[in-house]
């Protein structure tokens, strides 16, 4: 039987994957914004669990707010991906590093 | 019965934004003259249509609306109308300055009257899921305009970081609002405070939503320890989209403390107060301490903005409503006062550039005594000295602090303040005592000159009669 805490756990962990992916990651601007994705994702498991768990279906159309934005949001972090590619030649985090003090 | 009389300023900006669209669609139709005066001419208008709308909303139509999703009280009454006039003196002030960098276009506008809507739908949420999105129409806007100029590499690079950390913030919010969700099985925020007093103290579950919600708020006000971001878009930016960055996400910070905290999470006021004292005395502390090192203005306005955020949070962290009064104070000056800095900052030029360093100020008091006088103001204003208005928010903070019995943290914020006035009064130095090796000229600037001195002169005007602003704050707070 998969019960609420199941659910509630399955989120959190893939919670704290996506935030250890965040600031562990020193290469990739593209996988930051994966881990991004996977944190909103994270966070969708734990209102469909709740919404489910409380027979009210508010949780579940905050999911799809929270769908929607999440792809606004990945397409601008995507569009400022080019914007730094242009500059820089590199999607490296660590070449981010003009701004100091 | 259905009105829509209380989403009216929101209804006037969203038209705005769609007008200026549609003019930016129809470039290739229509003179190029009348674009550009219609276009800023158009964001103007609807800015101000919801200024008077906001001013204006009758007694009648306070209360919640459309199922809990909109409160119209005393409090957002007040914030509605500051955040369009914020956008309006922004609009003022950057018009001139977006056209000498070929981006006066219709994108600007459009961002801009998008994240104030974004400012003003955060202000009136009565519900969870409104308040985020009316944060996340705020922060993509914000992210846009900061990378606006394409060319200038640094604004890249700074809407990069500000874009994950933003991004993060809101995950972590969103988590908490989840955890808030499935303990009430509400998102309303006022039924929210209700169920939290049933449940007691000591759920263990409710302090884990209090911590997330908490961590996030402190990173969109830029507090420490995650105030990372703040000098970067500070200096990375166009310096028109620093001034906006600086202000109105500022007013939809303590629009997010007020509501989300302090109205709903205040049964948990034990967990978060300790906490948010802690964020408060390290923000004060890195703030000053390393607005000392600072030789660029904008950065050094930067590391000024993180200790002001350190003050504003002690009067949310009392739990007082006092102390809220006094937090919302602090906020509204704190405003005023950086817009007179960076409206002086796009006013002037140095080297036929726009002013980096501080170094960039010297003789300003010999070549422009006016400008460097409102300078002077906005500096003595954000050091805290009497009586400008700055002073008084100060005070307003310390007493509440004292009131809500946490002397040592007040005694901090005193010596902190000192500190502050340090770098404060080297700018004045600058301005007025060092030999300029370049003549200070003032940009082409007219209109809004007189909105700048005006600006400035509030400053002084309302430091000589601190209790109109005030009691203003305490009517929007009362409940």
């Amino acid at each position: 039987m998969i019960t609420l805490t199941d659910y509630l756990i399955l989120g959190a962990i893939l919670f704290a994957i996506a935030v250890m992916g965040l600031f562990i990651n020193r290469k990739n601007l593209v996988v930051l914004l994966m881990c991004v994705e996977l944190m909103l994702l994270a966070v969708n498991i734990n209102f469909v669990a709740f919404s489910r768990y409380l027979e009210n279906r508010t949780g579940q159309i905050f999911v799809f707010f929270v769908l929607t934005v999440a792809a606004a949001e990945s397409a601008i972090g995507l569009a400022l991906l080019v914007v730094v590619f242009r500059h820089r030649r590199s999607i490296n985090v660590q070449d981010l590093d003009q701004l100091k003090g | 019965m259905m009105s829509f009389s209380a989403v009216a300023p929101e209804i006037w900006i969203a038209a705005g934004v769609l007008a200026v669209v549609g003019f930016e669609a129809l470039r290739s139709r229509l003179p190029g003259n009348f674009l550009k005066t219609a276009i800023p001419a158009t964001a103007l208008l609807a800015l101000a249509l919801a200024l008077i709308e906001a001013l204006f909303w009758n007694g009648a139509s306070q209360g919640v609306f459309y199922d809990g999703s909109l409160v119209i009280d005393a409090f957002s009454r007040l914030f509605v109308a500051a955040a369009c006039l914020g956008a309006l003196i922004i609009l003022f002030y950057s018009v001139t300055d977006m056209e000498r960098h070929g981006l006066g276009r219709g994108e600007y506008h459009a961002l801009v009257l998008t994240a104030t809507l974004g400012v003003v739908v955060i202000i009136t949420a009565a519900n969870l899921l409104v308040l985020y999105l009316g944060l996340e129409l705020l922060s993509l806007s914000l992210y846009t305009l900061i990378s606006i100029d394409r060319e200038r590499i640094p604004a890249a690079e700074a809407a990069m970081k500000y874009f994950f950390l933003g991004a993060i913030a809101s995950g972590v919010l969103l988590y908490g609002l989840s955890l808030l969700y499935g303990l009430s099985g509400t998102l309303s925020i006022a039924r929210l405070s209700v169920d939290l007093v049933a449940m007691g103290p000591g759920a263990l579950l409710a302090w884990v939503a209090a911590v997330f919600v908490l961590v996030a708020l402190a990173f969109k006000f830029g507090a420490a320890p995650f105030h990372m971001w703040v000098p970067d878009v500070y200096e990375g930016a166009p310096t028109p989209i620093t001034l906006f960055v600086a202000t109105l996400p500022e007013l939809a910070s303590i629009a997010l403390f007020v509501r989300l905290l302090s109205s709903g999470l205040s049964p948990l006021v034990r967990d978060w107060s300790g906490m948010l004292i802690g964020i408060a005395v390290l923000s004060l502390l890195v703030g000053n301490l390393g607005a000392l090192l600072q030789t660029n203005f904008k950065r050094l306005l930067a590391y000024s903005a993180i200790g002001h955020v350190g003050f504003i949070l002690l009067g949310i962290a009392t739990g007082t409503i006092r102390g809220e009064v006094a937090a919302v104070y602090y906020t509204l000056v704190y405003v005023l006062m950086t817009a007179v800095a960076f409206g002086l900052l796009l006013a002037l030029r140095a080297r036929g550039r726009e002013i980096e360093a501080i170094d960039d100020l010297a003789g300003l008091g010999q070549s422009q005594p006016w400008w460097s006088l409102l300078m002077l103001f906005a500096m003595f204003s954000l050091a805290g000295v009497p009586p400008f208005v700055g002073f008084w928010a100060k005070l307003a903070v310390l007493r509440a602090l004292l009131a809500a019995g946490f002397p040592v943290v007040a005694v901090f914020a005193v010596l902190m303040a000192v500190v502050g006035a340090f770098y404060y009064l080297r700018v004045v130095k600058v301005m007025y005592f060092d030999r300029a090796d370049h003549p200070l000229v003032r940009g082409n600037f007219s209109l809004p000159e007189l909105v700048l001195s005006l600006n400035g002169l509030a400053l002084f005007i309302l430091g000589l009669v601190p209790n109109s602003l005030w009691g203003l704050c305490t009517w929007a707070i009362r409940r």
